[in-house]
C-alpha cells in the first residue's frame, strides 16, 4: 500500500503525469460543452434577457422609434396610473381571467373526467377535444366573429330556435367581454388533456378500496380525485393566469378592443401604445407592469399551494 | 508540484458566462446604435444639410425606395407601371423601387426604417406621417415646389387648399399629386323603379331624408330595402360636415388643435339627424341588420340601398356593381354644403440618400404623370387640365363632373396632433360607435368626446 508523501513534497512523476492528462481533458471536454452551449446561451442574452432589459430601461424613456430615447424617470409609470383606459384595461383583464380561468379549469376537468372512461370511440372524443388547440389562433378568432354576429350567426340562431332573443354579443358593450370568455373555453383541449393525464396517474386500488368502504362517486371525486390531481391543477392554474393576463389574438381579431373599450385587454392597450401610437415608453411600462401582475399572482399560487396542493413524496417524508 | 499541473488558464462557468454577456450585449448596442438623428422642422424654406448626402449612385444612376400602400389589385397595378414608366423615362439617371404594403404594415415598415436610420426615400402621405413631420424626419419642399413655375398656377393647382398642408404655416412638406372627396352614391335602379328623381348639387339634407323616406320598402314587418346608409357619415370627419355647414367644427384648428368642441349644438344637431335616420325615421338600418344584409360586400353594393355617402375612392368598389349606380355632391345642411377632401402626395425623409431622384418622382407625379391619371381613373387628378379632361369624365358616373364642381367648399378631413391616433382611435371612434348603437345620446357622447380630448390635448 502507497502511503502519501510527507506535507511539501512532490507526487510521484506517474500520478503528476495522469493528472496532467485529466486535467488537459476536462479542460478540452469544458471547451467543447462551452461552444455547444454557446448558441443557446448567446440566444438567451441577444433575444431574451437583452431586449427584456432593454425594455426595462425603455419602460423611464419617451421612445417613438423615430427619434432617440428620452429619459424621463417613472413618468410613464406615474402616467399609466392615471389613464383612464389603463384602468379599464386592467379591469377587462382582471375580469377576463378571475372568470375564464376557473370556468376553464372546472369545464377542462370535466372534460377530462369523461375522457378518462373506457367507452368505445374515446380515442376519437379526445381528439376532437384537442384539435382546436392546434388550429390557428387567428382562424379561430374569425370563425367566431361569424358565430356571434347578432342576425345570422349560429348561435343566436340556435338561441332564436328556443325562443331566447340573443344579444348583438360582439356590438354591445355588455355581452363582448363575455362572448370573449366563451371564445377562451373552447380552446380547453390543451388543459383537458394535461388533466387527464392526472387522471390515469391515480392509482385504481384507490377507487376500489373507497368502493369498499362505501364511497359513493361524488365522494370519490372529492376525496380521491381532486386531491391527487391537485398538483395538475395547479399547473394548470399557473398556466391559465399567465396566460388569460396575456390574451391578445381573439380581443384584437374579433373586437379590437371594443365596443366602447369593452374589451379592451392589458395586451391590447400595450399593442396599440406600442404600434399605433408609436408610444414605446409607455407601452414597455405596461409590459412591465403585467409582468409584476402576472409574477405576484403566480407567487400568490405557489404560497399558497401548501394549503391545497397534495404532493405524494411530501406525505410520505413527514 | 502541485496536482493543478496544467499551467493553461482554465475558462470557469463564470469567465464563460460573463463573457458571452458582454458579447452578446456589445451585438445588442451594436444593432441598437442607428437611432436617427431627427431634426426639427425646417421652416425656413432651404433643404437640411443631411439632405446633401451622395446619392446611392451606381453609374450615375441615383436609385432610391419608394413605398405606397395596397388598395386593389387594378390600383395596385397602376402604382407599379407608374414606376416602371418613371424608370423607363429617367434610364440612366433615377431608378426607383416601388414596394407597396398593406396599410398597417405601411406604417410599421417606414417607422422601422426611420428607426434603423434607413429611411424609405420617398412614400404616399397619409395622416400618420404628421408625426415623421413632428419628429423632423421630412424634408420641406417648398424649394423643390418653387423651382418649377406650373405649381404656383392657381388655374392648374388649387393652390388655396395647399394651405392645409403648411404644417408650420409656410412650407410643404409633401406635393400632393391626387384628390379625394366625399360624395353621394345612388342607385339608380332603385329611383327609376319608384319613379324619383335622381339626387343633385341642389338636394339638402331634408330632401334626402324625404326621398329616402319613399325609397324604404318595408314589407311584413321587415325592411327590405332601405332609403339611406349614413356610410362615411359616420366617421369623425363625415359627422363633422354638419358642423361645418352649421359654422362650427369639432375642434377649433386642424393643425395642432387646443380645444374640442363637438359639445357645441350644431355639432350635435347633425349627429342627431344621423341618428334619427336609423331609429326614429327607420330608413336606415341600424348596424345589425346592416350586418345581416351585407356580409362579403358592402351595403350599396347588395343592391337594397338607395343611398349611401363615401369617399370618391368608393367609385372603383362599385363598379361591377349588378345594377346602374351614379354620384352626386353631398347635399346641403342649413344652407350650405361642406365636405372634406384629403390630399393624395409623396413625401421624401429628410435623411434620403437620393433626394434629387425622389423629388423628381414627386414631380413627374404631380405634372407629367397626370395625363396616366385620365386614362386609368384610379384617382382624381390634381392638375385642373386632367382633372376636367372630358376624356377622364367620360369614363366615369355622370355625377362625377358635378362632385368635383364642390371642391370649392371642402375642407381637408384629417387632424394634425402628435396624439392624433389616441384621438381618433380612443375618444372620437369608440364613442361616436356608441351614438350609432344607439347606446348613448349624441349630447351626452359629444360632451365626452369634449372631455377626453381635452384631457389628451392637455397632456401635451
Amino acid at each position: 500500500m502507497q502511503t502519501l508523501p510527507p506535507s511539501g513534497k512532490t507526487l510521484p512523476r506517474e500520478r503528476a503525469v495522469v493528472a496532467q492528462q485529466n486535467s488537459r481533458r476536462w479542460n478540452r471536454e469544458a471547451l467543447h460543452a462551452y461552444v455547444f452551449m454557446l448558441p443557446a446561451i448567446l440566444g438567451l442574452l441577444l433575444f431574451t434577457l437583452g431586449p427584456v432589459l432593454i425594455s426595462l430601461w425603455l419602460s423611464f424613456t419617451e421612445y417613438n422609434i423615430l427619434t432617440p430615447p428620452q429619459w424621463i424617470g417613472i413618468e410613464n409609470y406615474a402616467q399609466m396610473f392615471q389613464e383612464r383606459l389603463f384602468w379599464q384595461a386592467l379591469r377587462v383583464s382582471a375580469i377576463y381571467s378571475a372568470v375564464s380561468v376557473p370556468l376553464g379549469l372546472a369545464l377542462s376537468l370535466g372534460l377530462a373526467v369523461l375522457l378518462n372512461h373506457a367507452m368505445r370511440g374515446v380515442m376519437i372524443f379526445r381528439s376532437i377535444y384537442y384539435m382546436p388547440t392546434v388550429i390557428s389562433g387567428v382562424g379561430v378568432a374569425m370563425l367566431w366573429r361569424w358565430l356571434f354576429n347578432a342576425e345570422f350567426g349560429v348561435i343566436n340562431v340556435l338561441l332564436g330556435n328556443i325562443g331566447i332573443q340573443g344579444p348583438a354579443w360582439l356590438l354591445d358593450e355588455r355581452w363582448a367581454l363575455s362572448a370573449l370568455i366563451i371564445t377562451s373555453v373552447w380552446g380547453l383541449g390543451g388543459t383537458t388533456l394535461i388533466f387527464l393525464a392526472g387522471l390515469q396517474g391515480i392509482p385504481h386500488e384507490l377507487y376500489e378500496a373507497s368502493e369498499i368502504d362505501g364511497a359513493g362517486r361524488w365522494t370519490q371525486f372529492r376525496r380521491i380525485t381532486l386531491p391527487l390531481i391537485s398538483n395538475v391543477t395547479f399547473f394548470n392554474l399557473v398556466l391559465g393566469i399567465i396566460g388569460a393576463l396575456q390574451v391578445f389574438t381573439d380581443a384584437f381579431v374579433i373586437t379590437r378592443g371594443g365596443p366602447n373599450h369593452a374589451t379592451l385587454f392589458l395586451s391590447v392597450y400595450l399593442y396599440q401604445h406600442a404600434f399605433q401610437y408609436l408610444n414605446m415608453g409607455y407601452a414597455a411600462a405596461i409590459a412591465w407592469f403585467i409582468f409584476v401582475v402576472v409574477m405576484l399572482l403566480t407567487l400568490l399560487v405557489f404560497k399558497s399551494s401548501p394549503l391545497w396542493v397534495y404532493y405524494e413524496n411530501e406525505r410520505q417524508g413527514s | 508540484m502541485s496536482m493543478e499541473t496544467n499551467d493553461r488558464p482554465v475558462l470557469s462557468r463564470r469567465q464563460f458566462l460573463r463573457g458571452a454577456t458582454v458579447g452578446a450585449a456589445g451585438l445588442v448596442l451594436a444593432a441598437c446604435g442607428g437611432a436617427p438623428a431627427a431634426q426639427a422642422p425646417n421652416s425656413e424654406g432651404a433643404a437640411p444639410a443631411s439632405t446633401q448626402a451622395p446619392a446611392q449612385a451606381s453609374g450615375g444612376v441615383q436609385r432610391i425606395r419608394a413605398m405606397m400602400w395596397l388598395n386593389s389589385p387594378v390600383l395596385d397595378e397602376n402604382f407599379k407601371l407608374r414606376a416602371q414608366q418613371f424608370n423607363t423615362i429617367y434610364q440612366g439617371q433615377y431608378e426607383i423601387d416601388l414596394q407597396l404594403l398593406p396599410y398597417d404594415q405601411y406604417w410599421s415598415r417606414l417607422d422601422l426604417a426611420y428607426a434603423a436610420n434607413d429611411p424609405i426615400d420617398t412614400y404616399m402621405w397619409d395622416v400618420q406621417a404628421y408625426t415623421h413631420y413632428k419628429s423632423g424626419l421630412l424634408r420641406n419642399l417648398q424649394a423643390d415646389i418653387d423651382s418649377v413655375a406650373d405649381f404656383a398656377n392657381t388655374e392648374q393647382y388649387p393652390l388655396e387648399l395647399y394651405d392645409f398642408w403648411r404644417f408650420d404655416g409656410t412650407n410643404l412638406y409633401g406635393l400632393p399629386e391626387n384628390i379625394q372627396m366625399m360624395a353621394l352614391y345612388y342607385n339608380k335602379d332603385i329611383f327609376d323603379a319608384a319613379g324619383v328623381a335622381y339626387p343633385d348639387s341642389t338636394w339638402t339634407y331634408d330632401k334626402l331624408l324625404e326621398v329616402a323616406k319613399q325609397l324604404t320598402i318595408t314589407e311584413g314587418g321587415e325592411t327590405t330595402q332601405w332609403g339611406f346608409d349614413k356610410g362615411a357619415l359616420g366617421a369623425w370627419w363625415g359627422a363633422q360636415t354638419f358642423g361645418w355647414a352649421a359654422g362650427t367644427a369639432f375642434f377649433d384648428k386642424v393643425i395642432e388643435p387646443t380645444a374640442f368642441t363637438v359639445s357645441d349644438p350644431r355639432n350635435v344637431e347633425g349627429l342627431q339627424w344621423l341618428l334619427d335616420t336609423v331609429y326614429v325615421h327607420k330608413v336606415s338600418p341600424d348596424a345589425t341588420q346592416a350586418a345581416a344584409i351585407a356580409q362579403d360586400v358592402s351595403l350599396f353594393q347588395t343592391g337594397k340601398l338607395a343611398m349611401v355617402a363615401d369617399g370618391t375612392w368608393y367609385m372603383s368598389s362599385n363598379v361591377d356593381s349588378p345594377f346602374q349606380w351614379d354620384m352626386a355632391p353631398l347635399p346641403i345642411w342649413k344652407d350650405q354644403r361642406a365636405l372634406p377632401f384629403w390630399f393624395g402626395g409623396w413625401v421624401v425623409a429628410n435623411a434620403s440618400k437620393a433626394p434629387e431622384a425622389a423629388i423628381a418622382w414627386a414631380k413627374w407625379s404631380a405634372t407629367d404623370y397626370q395625363k396616366e391619371l385620365v386614362t386609368n381613373r384610379d384617382w382624381i387628378p390634381i392638375r385642373r387640365a386632367e382633372r376636367e379632361d372630358p376624356a377622364y369624365l367620360a369614363g366615369l358616373p355622370t355625377g362625377f363632373k358635378s362632385v368635383v364642381d364642390t371642391l370649392g367648399d371642402a375642407r381637408i378631413g384629417d387632424l394634425y396632433h402628435g396624439k392624433s391616433a389616441q384621438l381618433v382611435n380612443e375618444v372620437m371612434g369608440p364613442t361616436l360607435g356608441e351614438v350609432w348603437n344607439n347606446n348613448v345620446t349624441p349630447e351626452a357622447a359629444a360632451a365626452d368626446i369634449d372631455a377626453k380630448a381635452n384631457d389628451l390635448l392637455a397632456q401635451g
